[in-house]
């Protein structure tokens, strides 16, 4: 890259700024802009959830160093000013304010935003992506005391579990039960499911809203068994969607995320990273769009490098965490269809155990319920380790667990 | 450079030993980060750097000298 090179990085969150940071720690002084619709400056959505929902930590607690000097070369930040389209003929930016912004490289880190069912859009229905979100929900929580959360998936889990610290009353709707089992493997969905109960939780698995009519009336929300619950605060946490709206008449491939190569390009000069991104992995040999806070960093950083002229492939193992009730279940790599549960680790009904789940030619998944340690070991005994920058693609998958059978 | 960590907010994903076993490690019980060497050589920058980088809590400072 040349001095004179311009990066627009839109989206001045995490996957974002941590390519910024790689651009700047890697050499380039180049101007950078980075456009975003909140304020620009990266904050950690996570404790959304979690010990910032129930006001354990506050606002200061949650923000994030850039790791970038003034003095690394001009950081140009433009706040609530979000990107509203890309011309990849000139080579522009179009911000919402009218800005035009050249430029020699675009990463689209534009993030996510919640995907709300048509009938739950309105007044009173919370979202949880921003902190801004987290302020007004634990308002109402602390206000009512109790809140529906429509959607049992690790947000609405997590909330759950929160808002029992909190003392309040809380039902969660979950139409698809079986979609945490798919996720953790079906001892940990069911612990989890097991615990919540016994916290108090109500657990209304097989519900959904009324397709149509859900908010109508007086009353709370109508299920679509016809039964109306009481009147309360509302949270969809029916997952989110790849910010990608903005890019319709870009030229760019979008399909449930920005389709990106192996290295993250999306067409010259263009590049994505984050949960707007959907890009190829050569490990699982199919395009993934991977929702988690790690890939955010991880592909941030590689889009710089590669960016630079590294040509280095994605070959992360996809990692993600959930903290509930004060256990820690994480899982390593992802349990598809034709993973198999291998190899247990300590008692499935006890403090601390894992479970490997092979697969022929993908790489394991490992799920970890209070064994955080010994999942470290685990994926160094494996190879499930980040590649170091001088690696190339892996030729052969990792598939032969030392735990368990031949691969 | 010193490698500092912030607070309590370490979710223990593990990801700062997998860059850099010299000088991370783990609590067994807890799962929460241990920094075994808070002036590493520098010949573990690169490692450092994308520890700290990496981590999904951004509980790793690094001061330079």
């Amino acid at each position: 890259m040349e001095p004179h090179d311009r990066v627009v990085v839109v989206g001045g969150a995490i996957a974002g700024w941590s390519c910024v940071a790689e651009l700047r720690r890697l050499g380039f002084r180049g101007r950078i802009d980075v456009v975003s619709r909140e304020d620009a400056l990266p904050y950690e959505r996570p404790p959304l959830s979690k010990k910032f929902l129930t006001g354990e930590w506050d606002e200061a607690r949650l923000l994030v160093a850039t790791r970038v000097a003034d003095d690394d070369g001009p950081v140009v930040l433009h706040p609530h000013d979000p990107a509203t389209a890309l011309d990849t003929t000139n080579h522009e930016i179009l911000l919402a304010s009218g800005t035009r912004l050249p430029y020699t490289h675009a990463v689209i880190a534009a993030g996510a935003q919640p995907r709300v069912p048509e009938g739950l859009g309105g007044e009173g229905v919370h979202v949880l992506r921003t902190r801004e979100d987290a302020v007004a929900l634990r308002a109402a929580v602390r206000r009512n005391r109790r809140l529906c959360i429509v959607g049992g998936g690790f947000i609405g889990l997590e909330v759950a579990a929160s808002c029992r610290s909190m003392g309040a009353a809380v039902t969660v709707i979950e139409p698809y039960p079986a979609g945490l089992a798919a996720r953790v493997g079906a001892v940990a969905a069911q612990r989890l499911v097991d615990r919540h109960r016994s916290e108090g939780v109500e657990l209304r698995w097989h519900c959904a809203p009324a397709p149509v009519g859900a908010l109508d009336g007086d009353g709370g929300l109508r299920l679509d068994s016809g039964e109306v619950l009481e009147r309360q605060p509302i949270l969809a946490a029916t997952g989110a969607m790849p910010s990608t709206g903005w890019l319709a008449g870009s030229g760019l491939d979008i399909d449930d995320g920005v389709q990106c190569d192996e290295f993250g390009q999306a067409a010259p000069g263009v590049w994505a990273a984050g949960d707007a991104a959907r890009w190829y992995h050569p490990l699982y040999r199919q395009p993934l769009r991977v929702e988690h806070r790690l890939n955010a960093a991880e592909q941030g950083r590689l889009v710089a490098r590669n960016m630079l002229g590294a040509a280095a492939p994605w070959a992360e193992i996809p990692f993600f965490w959930t903290d509930q009730y004060g256990i820690r279940l994480q899982v390593v790599g992802r349990i598809g269809p034709e993973h198999r549960a291998q190899s247990l680790e300590g008692e499935a009904d006890g403090h601390s155990f894992l479970t490997v789940f092979a697969h022929e030619s993908q790489p394991p998944a490992i799920v970890a319920w209070n064994a955080a340690a010994r999942l470290t070991a685990l994926r160094r005994e494996l190879g499930l380790v980040p590649s170091a920058p001088a690696d190339t693609v892996r030729s052969t998958p990792i598939s032969h667990a030392r735990t368990g059978s031949a691969s | 450079m010193k490698v500092i960590i912030e607070g309590d907010a370490c979710i223990g994903s593990g990801c700062c030993v997998l860059e850099c076993p010299e000088v991370f490690s783990q609590d067994p019980e807890e799962g929460t980060v241990v920094v075994t060497n808070a002036t590493p050589d520098a010949s573990l920058d690169e490692a450092v750097h994308n520890a700290a980088a990496a981590c999904p809590a951004s509980v790793i400072t690094l001061q330079e000298d």
